[in-house]
């Protein structure tokens, strides 16, 4: 009991981590699916600008990453099961290009990705650990941050979220 | 910050049953019980994180740092097919009989699992699906039904229940059939509410309809011929 007691506390007493980045700029078309942009930080948050309307969920992820390797195929499965309500952005960043580009053939990503070659784009969006994921609601509000492998469940329950 | 939910779910595993065991088991037969158990769990998060890089991706097999990884993901069924199997060897290798030792701590599994459940509030905030009642995960503006808090109850409800039945000299093979088809059959129901990307079961919920089936099947032979040689 001591222990159930002690977990309430902590559940209920626990900061709520409050998200911070706002993108800003003006509005650009997002990168064709399936290949891998290069796009400065700038360019990144015009794209976001411009996608607003739908709830978007951004992926920063580097083909060294062990759980991006599980994330991946969920992501791309989202991606086809919910390509009229939401949109997926995939961010590589600290990577390589060739390795990211073998990464995407190996597991067949049809969505949009961008290659974060400067780094700036993690830097903006205060990448903490990889894979990072950035949920933004159709307002262009960021309303979540989830820092390493994404659960079906965590991810099917953020989508009921973000659409609802 | 690093997100310390996982280690202190399998921590809960652990410690919850080993709080409500009554009586203490004696020092010697206590660290024997730990240590078994112990290298169960440990043996079941490597091979189910064996089995889930074989299924979802096998080109990681040979990579030790994807192996190591386990909060990628770990199948539930072959890692505690795998932690049951070690735990009954150990047993075996020790000249007793492991069904009598399956039978005395599946009480106290059911218990952990029902731990590593409720732990989710540490983890991911118990996702479900959108109702009036519920949780907010983090972030999130909708109220989510907390299906693994369900599951966390009706899991110790399975335990409690098991234990009576022990105590009324329900036999051991019975006992382990009847824990593992609970677990079965409690995720099997879960699994309808529990959210999911796109539709149709999931391997999760697959794999728990398969052993809850399977469960009743051997307990139904069991009985039978159990009836028989009375007979």
């Amino acid at each position: 009991m001591i222990v159930i007691a002690a977990v309430a506390i902590f559940v209920v007493t626990r900061p709520v981590s409050t998200p911070v980045f706002v993108a800003d700029g003006p509005a650009i078309e997002a990168p064709p699916a399936g290949a891998l942009t290069d796009l400065s930080a700038d360019e990144f948050e015009s794209v976001l600008v411009g996608l607003r309307g739908r709830p978007v969920i951004v992926n920063v992820w580097a083909s060294w990453c062990a759980p991006c390797r599980t994330e991946t195929p969920l992501l791309e499965r989202t991606a086809q099961a919910h390509q009229s309500d939401i949109v997926i952005i995939g961010v590589n960043s600290r990577d390589q290009r060739a390795g990211a580009l073998a990464f995407m053939d190996e597991f067949d990503v049809t969505f949009t990705n961008i290659f974060d070659s400067s780094g700036e784009i993690r830097g903006r969006l205060g990448v903490r650990g990889f894979p990072s994921t950035y949920v933004f609601g159709a307002d262009g509000a960021l309303r979540t941050t989830v820092v390493g492998g994404l659960t079906e469940q965590r991810l099917a329950s953020i989508i009921a979220d973000v659409t609802a | 910050m690093r997100d310390y939910g996982l280690l202190a779910s399998i921590a809960a595993v652990l410690a919850v049953p080993a709080l409500l065991v009554r009586p203490w088991p004696q020092p010697e037969q206590g660290w024997r019980l730990i240590d078994r158990v112990g290298g169960s769990l440990a043996i079941g998060l490597l091979i189910g994180r064996l089995a889930a890089l074989a299924i979802d991706d096998p080109g990681s097999l040979t990579s030790l740092a994807d192996l190591l990884v386990i909060r990628s993901g770990v199948d539930f069924w072959p890692g505690l097919a795998a932690g049951l199997a070690w735990l009954a060897w150990t047993e075996r290798r020790a000249g007793q009989h492991p069904p009598a030792l399956l039978a005395m701590v599946a009480s106290a599994g059911l218990v952990g699992w029902a731990a590593y459940e409720a732990s989710c509030l540490l983890r991911d905030g118990c996702p479900g699906p959108i109702r009036a009642i519920g949780l907010r995960p983090d972030g999130l503006v909708e109220r989510q039904f907390p299906v693994a808090l369900v599951v966390a109850a009706a899991a110790v409800l399975a335990a409690w229940l098991l234990d009576r039945a022990r105590h009324r000299a329900l036999p051991n093979i019975d006992t382990i059939l009847i824990a593992i088809g609970s677990v079965a059959l409690i995720r099997s129901i879960a699994s309808f509410w529990l959210p999911r990307v796109g539709t149709g079961l999931t391997r999760q919920h697959l794999m728990s309809l398969i052993v809850l089936l399977a469960c009743i099947a051997a307990l139904t032979a069991v009985r039978q011929r159990r009836t028989l040689n009375a007979s």
